[in-house]
């Protein structure tokens, strides 16, 4: 790999990495649409939640394929925030079950899609700093 | 024709009606007084099967077919007119996506750990995965259409219809990859199509 496609995000591992989290934007985005527009009244903190994951997933696929230096920057905040979103809704969704009465993404650390919304952060981070 | 392959048509029809589909609105026995390839009273299975192997000799898949069309034609009780019901999502051709896929999923492996990038060949596998993606996504369609049973309708059809954008966005995607990670691209692909035709099966199934 050369010095030059070394420092952009979207090259190499990185181009996986964007692929996984535009099938988790896809995802996410349907699955709340569908929720949102149905049953909101069913789970209404669980379906917001679902959908500000989607964005956050959206925003950090277009960051990471974009690769340039602003969105670099996009990128460690959107993974940031969604780091700290499996981590926090992991451990709300087992603390107090009852406030999620249907599942989100981040319910039980991802537990639902093999734990890769828990995995997905700190490999996201990691690529980051190695690229830059 | 009725009379010879009735032993056959008898057990075929047992087996379309095996499934639990349609199996609340009708019992076995009335659709099959109504068809005309009716079993004979009191005869078990073992019975007909020997039966339908004596009387039409070699199996033929085209028979087979017209035995199918002209069965659900003439059962009114069990279903709606229709000579177009498919199986898309739960019989072979689903079983089929999912082999496909895995396929995809081992060879872009193999690429991966041969540092290999992707080739024509590959990208021909992964747009192939794609167009069986929009059979299913079409023939899923039909199949919800043609049945009445309780199943979450809207997230079917999302199911269906965002699935074949993920073997080609990812086919886009790993074109023009210059290292062996294009690969890895359609790894990923490979092994998310079968899970995706799982989750459509279990939205079918109604979990």
């Amino acid at each position: 790999m050369s010095e030059h496609v070394k420092a952009r995000t979207n090259q190499g591992f990185g181009r996986v990495l964007v692929v996984v989290y535009a099938i988790f934007a896809v995802g996410a985005t349907a699955r709340s649409v569908i929720q949102i527009t149905r049953r909101l009244d069913e789970a209404p903190v669980a379906y917001v939640l679902s959908a500000f994951a989607a964005v956050v997933y959206i925003v950090a696929t277009i960051a990471l394929a974009r690769g340039n230096r602003t969105s670099r920057k996009v990128a460690y905040v959107a993974i940031g925030i969604e780091m700290a979103g499996v981590i926090v809704i992991g451990a709300l969704s087992l603390l107090v079950p009852d406030a999620f009465p249907r599942a989100t993404v981040w319910s039980t650390f991802g537990s639902g899609y093999l734990f890769i919304p828990l995995i997905l952060p700190p490999l996201a981070l990691w690529w980051l700093q190695r690229t830059e | 024709m009725h009379e010879r392959t009735r032993g056959l048509g008898a057990a075929f029809a047992k087996l379309l009606h095996a499934d639990n589909d349609h199996s609340d609105r009708h019992t076995q026995d009335q659709c099959f007084d109504e068809t005309g390839l009716a079993a004979r009273e009191g005869e078990d299975d073992d019975g007909e099967t020997e039966d339908a192997g004596a009387d039409i000799g070699p199996r033929r898949p085209g028979r087979l077919i017209a035995l199918v069309v002209v069965h659900r034609r003439q059962c009114t009780e069990c279903r709606r007119p229709r000579s177009w019901d498919t199986k898309a999502v739960t019989g072979p051709f689903a079983t089929a996506t999912i082999i496909v896929g895995l396929l995809v999923a081992v060879w872009a492996l193999v690429y991966l750990v041969m540092n290999k990038r992707v080739d024509r060949y590959l990208q021909v596998a992964t747009l192939g995965l794609a167009a069986m993606f929009v059979i299913l996504a079409v023939g899923g369609i039909v199949q919800m259409m043609g049945t009445d049973k309780n199943l979450a309708r809207a997230e079917f059809v999302g199911y269906l219809l965002l699935s074949p954008l993920i073997p080609v966005g990812g086919w886009w995607w790993a074109k023009n990859d210059e290292t062996r990670w294009g690969a890895g691209v359609l790894l990923v692909v490979g092994l998310v199509m079968p899970v995706l035709v799982v989750r459509i099966q279990q939205v079918w199934a109604g979990v």
